[in-house]
């Protein structure tokens, strides 16, 4: 391991956040070193829940693994799909992760572009929620498909006015960008990892985070290119990821199926993804806010705008879903009652109720409802909000693919165990892959949040501002970790 | 009394017409004597083209002189809307030479009426002259070319798109190298940015290719070789059928080996697309080929043509009745071949409970009868209760059947195949009680029926028994057990709806006016009525 050996562990004092500190009051110093603990603490946990917790969800993957090995023998006559209803619970879960893969990215950028202060301890969550979501949704695709090892004909002979086409563009393209927002602000923390754990995590945890902080010292020039990078690929993803989930209501748009033949399915698709990607993101925050005490850092105020948020989406989403029901309700042709009537009264009609009073009504009561509107509240809010999501998604699929073309008989579609395993595989590699990003990787944006913190100081205090400003001109603020 | 008002509706409309069209021909005649001095000449193309332009020219004497400054009319014989007239095309003034000319353009489809008229109307007189023109088809004129072919709309904005996403990212990742060549550590980290920065370019440069590659695919329709398809899905007019699972090169057409062609039609009708290859069990729907009714060339060709259950129904444009007889023998062969039945011995397997309670529904399954030397073509079922032979072809080989009174039933279930071979089995069934079934019961239902329905005459047994046998050969192939129409037995339609149902068809429903007399309808509805369990 080269870089190990031309670059000695060095003692944890001298660091330039340190010196820096020592021309600043004591408290500061006091609150940076509490933050970085913080951060660093994951990295040290290893109890024997975080041990059983991550033997069962490599036991679940190994089960979805043999379902996943079962159907490449048999093909996909191991699932429920069949010609009259082709989609199934593969591409529900596609759509959901996909969707829950809006959190971070959307979220974050939006943030990051308009400013808001009080995103940085939820921005990299966020990020990772994105990457973690899209890599598990790119798989139920793949998972979907007959013969998944013909995928590279896609890139040989592909049509791209194919919907299929749109969407591997899209989700390589996606991948690709929020693979590239979520390392690009995390090179500061990473150096952080590289300076102050070395010798205490295994070697080739060591040499991760060497490799990838890409030798920052947070000099004036990296920082300017790292800045440059951050505003490029913030303003850059936003329009990526809404086309990506425009793609996928596309992929059910462009299609002659009666249920899905609506021009309100892009924007429809865009929002309820942002709607359930909060949701995720709530929920994901509260657990590791729990686990690693990050009280002090992610507080209630972030709960509560994001909280609000979802609170926004949701009345979006109904106004959606009002706006579908009631044009195609009014002209009422005949294909649209079928579709209407397994929706609200037979087959879905439990499916969509709960859809509609447990994922949208609900969570608008809860947070509007000032007593309900704590944390629990919110977890509560964005547990249904994920279930009525998942449901949502299936009833898209499945209920619109149920309304007959031509004078048969609807078919029915009732999942098999191999496909409820390969998505339980889904949601495990999901969780599995999340665990191991807070496990190794900084999950606050230590150094957003200093400078933020910074700022605040010098706000409070005009006239240490001007002291610190001066001091810090020659050193920009953004000294963090290196030497 | 739907039936009746329905012929009374067509009788009136058939005298309207007819009246219409007398006066009509009275008033040309009463017009053409009024007009005695004038002459119209009529120069006019003998046929012209759906959209096309037609021009007419007339002149207007009068005992040998033009008649100038008059106008002239064009118009043509017309129903529009269930009103007969003659609606104008076209007018013009006669010129000094007495001649006018007039253009329209030809929007009467090809099988209106060819009579065109020319009016004149005069200060002293009027004239009219008759001519015809046949309307031949032309191209439509009210649809559009396909596809909208604009230069601003095109591939390149995609390109475009592509181009800002990945320069764009190429951007922020070359960030990093510039970030690790600032830093202090150049020589063993910058391999690494660049690295990411090469996968960028890579995976931006792969999605230009791609869509370079073909830019616009839907215009090539020739098929890649390294496409793995079955080519059932890709048989047209621009791509050659080459053959199935190596079969060798057949044509769809006037082939030497008649099943292959048979094979070849199958496939190309789409057949293959539900019932799977013959006898593969791979079929979603029908499953192996064998359980079509293969043995009456007839009954296959009704199936066919008719379409139950959720099969399309094959019109004359699709499949003639050749190419439907050409699968069938390819059927034939292909089921002799893969399960080696030739000849052998036709028996009845009946399965069914042996107890019972009265009104229950007892289902019973006649469907593991086995025939060696082809498919069974009817299943008929005699409860031994004094009700009808139940035989709806091979749709019965699974029925339903509820015992209305106590008593022990013997159940005969007698197969019948395409050589006209058949074989019996038989089961008891304990209904409630063992007491002597009660026979003779069902008069006093009858009775009831004509009191509810005032049926013009009473149905008796023979008419029961004919209307089943007019059922089998023109009803059950839809109206089977588990097919279209659902259980008739539970039909609540009254004589009268059922009669016009039977004569004028409903929904899917042909109209069975034209085949069936008024008698051989009346046994239907009895037999249909007889169905009914109360």
């Amino acid at each position: 391991m080269g870089p190990m050996n031309e670059h000695p562990a060095e003692p944890l004092t001298v660091t330039a956040s340190a010196v820096v500190a020592d021309e600043h009051d004591p408290d500061q110093d006091e609150w940076v070193e509490r933050l970085e603990q913080r951060v660093f603490a994951p990295t040290r946990a290893r109890g024997l829940a975080y041990q059983l917790w991550l033997f069962g969800l490599v036991a679940i993957m190994a089960f979805g693994g043999i379902a996943l090995v079962l159907q490449l023998r048999d093909g996909l006559y191991v699932t429920a799909m069949r010609d009259r209803i082709s989609w199934g619970l593969y591409i529900t879960a596609f759509v959901f992760f996909i969707g829950i893969s809006h959190a971070g990215t959307l979220i974050s950028a939006i943030l990051r572009v308009s400013n808001a202060t009080w995103r940085t301890p939820v921005t990299r969550i966020a990020e990772a929620i994105t990457v973690v979501a899209l890599v598990c949704g790119g798989f139920m695709v793949i998972v979907d498909m007959g013969r998944p090892f013909n995928l590279y004909q896609l890139w040989l002979h592909g049509n791209w006015q194919s919907p299929i086409m749109w969407d591997m563009m899209a989700i390589t393209i996606y991948l690709t960008g929020s693979v590239t927002y979520l390392l690009v602000p995390m090179v500061p923390d990473l150096a952080l990892f590289r300076d102050r754990l070395r010798g205490r995590v295994p070697r080739i945890q060591s040499w991760v985070y060497d490799v990838f902080s890409f030798g920052w010292t947070g000099n004036a020039e990296q920082k300017r290119s790292l800045l440059k990078a951050i505003s490029v690929l913030a303003v850059l993803i936003i329009p990526i990821a809404v086309s990506v989930h425009t793609v996928v209501s596309w992929i059910f748009a462009m299609t002659v199926r009666v249920s899905w033949n609506s021009t309100i399915f892009g924007f429809f698709f865009v929002a309820g993804a942002i709607f359930s990607g909060i949701a995720a993101l709530i929920l994901v925050l509260a657990t590791v806010r729990k686990i690693y005490d990050l009280d002090e850092y992610v507080t209630y105020i972030h709960f509560k705008y994001l909280a609000y948020m979802l609170l926004t989406t949701a009345m979006v989403m109904i106004y959606a879903n009002a706006s579908e029901f009631i044009t195609k309700g009014y002209h009422a042709e005949e294909e649209d009652l079928f579709a209407f009537r397994e929706l609200f009264v037979t087959d879905f009609a439990p499916f969509f109720w709960f859809y509609f009073f447990g994922g949208l009504v609900a969570p608008i009561l809860i947070i509007a409802y000032p007593r309900t509107r704590t944390i629990s509240g919110f977890v509560v809010s964005s547990v249904l909000v994920l279930a009525a999501m998942f449901v949502e998604r299936y009833f898209i699929v499945v209920a619109g693919m149920r309304v007959p073309l031509m004078p048969y008989e609807p078919a029915h579609y009732t999942p098999t165990w191999n496909e409820w395993a390969m998505v339980a595989a889904g949601v495990a590699t999901f969780l599995f892959l999340l665990t191991l990003f807070v496990r190794f990787l900084p999950i606050l944006a230590v150094w957003e949040m200093k400078e933020e913190y910074e700022e605040q100081q010098m706000a409070a205090s005009p006239e240490q501002a001007m002291v610190s400003n001066s001091a810090t001109a020659p050193q920009p603020s953004m000294s963090v970790g290196g030497p | 009394m739907t039936w009746n008002r329905l012929r009374f509706l067509r009788a009136a409309r058939m005298t309207v017409r007819t009246g219409a069209a007398v006066m009509v021909f009275f008033a040309a005649i009463a017009l053409t004597a009024a007009a005695a001095g004038a002459d119209i000449e009529i120069d006019a193309p003998e046929s012209s083209t759906i959209g096309l332009p037609v021009t007419v020219v007339v002149t207007v004497t009068e005992g040998g002189q033009a008649v100038p400054e008059v106008e002239v009319t064009l118009t043509r014989e017309a129903t529009l809307g269930g009103v007969f007239g003659f609606p104008k095309l076209a007018s013009a003034v006669t010129d000094v030479n007495g001649v006018a000319v007039l253009e329209f353009v030809q929007r009467a489809d090809t099988d209106a009426s060819g009579l065109y008229r020319v009016e004149y109307q005069g200060a002293d007189g009027e004239a009219t002259a008759d001519f015809e023109m046949v309307v031949n088809p032309g191209t439509q004129q009210y649809v559009a070319t396909a596809g909208v072919d604009s230069g601003l709309a095109s591939v390149w904005w995609l390109y475009v798109v592509l181009a800002i996403i990945w320069v764009s990212l190429a951007f922020a990742v070359y960030q990093l190298v510039v970030v690790a060549r600032a830093g202090d550590r150049q020589r063993t980290i910058l391999p690494v940015p660049y690295i990411m920065l090469g996968f960028v370019i890579f995976t931006g440069v792969g999605m230009f290719v791609v869509v370079a590659n073909r830019p616009a695919t839907h215009l090539v329709l020739t098929p890649n070789e390294q496409f793995d398809r079955d080519p059932a899905a890709l048989v047209g007019v621009d791509y050659e059928y080459t053959g199935h699972s190596g079969h060798g090169d057949e044509g769809l057409g006037g082939s030497a080996n008649e099943d292959l062609d048979g094979e070849a039609l199958y496939i190309q009708a789409g057949c293959a697309g539900c019932h799977g290859l013959a006898n593969s069990g791979q079929g979603v729907v029908g499953g192996h080929v064998s359980t079509f009714n293969l043995s009456d060339a007839e009954v296959f060709t009704t199936f066919v043509r008719l379409g139950p259950g959720g099969m399309p129904s094959y019109a004359e444009s699709l499949l003639s009745d050749d190419e439907i007889q050409r699968i069938r023998d390819w059927a034939l062969l292909e089921v002799e071949a893969t399960d080696g039945r030739t000849v052998g011995v036709l028996s009845a397997v009946l399965e069914g409970p042996s107890v019972g309670e009265p009104g229950e529904g007892l289902v019973f399954d006649g469907s593991n009868s086995v025939d060696a030397n082809g498919p069974i073509v009817a299943y008929r079922w005699d409860f031994g209760d004094g009700g009808p032979v139940v035989d709806f072809g091979i749709a019965s080989s699974v029925v339903e059947h509820s015992f209305l009174t106590d008593g022990i039933y013997e159940v005969t279930l007698t197969v019948v195949d395409g050589s006209g071979t058949s074989a019996s089995a038989s089961t008891m069934v304990l209904i409630g009680d063992a007491h002597p079934p009660v026979t003779g019961d069902s008069e006093g239902e009858q009775q009831a029926e004509e009191a509810e329905d005032a049926s013009p005459g009473p149905s008796t047994a023979e008419s029961v028994e004919a209307g089943a046998e007019i059922f089998t050969s023109s009803c059950a192939a839809c109206h089977g057990p588990n097919a279209v129409g659902g259980d008739l037995a539970d039909s609540t339609l009254s004589l009268d709806q059922l009669r016009s149902i039977i004569v004028n068809g409903e929904g899917a429903m042909p109209a069975f006016g034209g085949q069936l007399t008024e008698e051989q309808v009346d046994h239907v509805v009895d037999y249909v009525r007889s169905l009914g369990g109360e």
